[in-house]
């Protein structure tokens, strides 16, 4: 058994079973795969959703507000509750901790490395202002996510303004 | 933490089978380790539950594949985007020298563990050498 046979299985030599009906023209591959390029060179122009100073930064977080609250949630695969250390001043939200390699993966022999380790602190701007005894933090899957309730008079009053 | 891509990549083998969820579909980051008896995989998959993992072994094809719920709930609106979420898929292919009947799976805070022990034929094995007296 060598390591080389469980990388993921090839483009040609796949035995995921491939629909072969109409697609199997070549004329409407290069169409699609034409297609596909143009997307991820627009994709890369537009700069998406995505800042691209924040490629490569561990971990990724996404932002999501209500009038109410934010929320910041966060991917960390791997960690426990205790691992993550989370704090907020003032207008500032802090994610630190370390993601450690297991037991068993310690005294392996041979290794193919993708997943990310190491100790990571990310510090997080909130615009709004924060009820800090409030902010809650949940770990689940895996998945970190952390909500701010916003103070009263912070919340983004949306008025209907009635035209005359 | 080393110098390298976290952005989530997506997979392109997943276009050529047939899907019945929407959305987008990335390759989980995974780690392979060999020992002596075994050969573990690690594959980072967050949002994923031992429900919604789904790990199918046909003929030499191993197939991990995770749905991940979509978080649009509560009216939330994005304000900030780094990652998005979305289903796993990824395929390996196994040698003969996997003991299927003992491969066992474990899903821990969003990191799937696939055990896969060797067979005994494939296990390497010392030689005592005797001299030849």
């Amino acid at each position: 058994m060598k390591i080389k046979e469980l990388i993921p299985a090839q483009w040609g030599r796949s035995e995921v079973p491939v629909r072969r009906t109409m697609d199997s023209s070549p004329l409407l591959d290069l169409q699609r795969g034409m297609n596909r390029m143009f997307d991820q060179f627009f994709d890369d122009f537009t700069g998406s959703r995505f800042p691209e100073s924040a490629r490569n930064v561990y971990p990724q977080i996404d932002i999501r507000e209500t009038d109410q609250a934010v929320e910041v949630s966060a991917e960390l695969p791997g960690l426990e509750r205790e691992d993550v250390d989370i704090s907020i001043a003032a207008d500032v939200l802090t994610i630190r901790g370390e993601k450690r390699q297991e037991k068993e993966e310690k005294n392996g022999g041979v290794r193919y490395v993708e997943r990310t380790y190491g100790a990571f602190r990310r510090e997080i701007p909130i615009r709004a202002e924060i009820e800090v005894e409030k902010v809650n933090a949940k770990m689940k899957n895996g998945v970190l996510t952390v909500t701010l309730p916003k103070k009263p008079e912070s919340r983004r009053m949306a008025r209907r303004i009635e035209v005359q | 933490m080393a110098e390298k891509a976290v952005q989530k990549m997506e997979s392109q083998e997943v276009e050529r089978v047939e899907r019945t969820r929407s959305g987008r579909t990335f390759l989980p980051p995974t780690d392979i380790i060999e020992t002596e008896s075994e050969i573990i995989l690690l594959a980072d998959m967050p949002g994923v539950d031992e429900k919604t993992v789904d790990i199918i072994l046909e003929n030499k094809l191993l197939t991990i594949q995770g749905n991940v719920e979509t978080r649009d709930d509560n009216n939330l609106q994005t304000v900030y985007a780094e990652f998005e979420s979305g289903d796993y898929y990824r395929a390996f292919t196994l040698s003969d020298d996997i003991d299927r009947e003992r491969i066992q799976a474990k899903l821990k805070n969003g990191v799937l563990k696939l055990v896969l022990p060797k067979a005994e034929t494939a296990k390497s094995r010392k030689i005592a050498v005797h001299t030849g007296e």
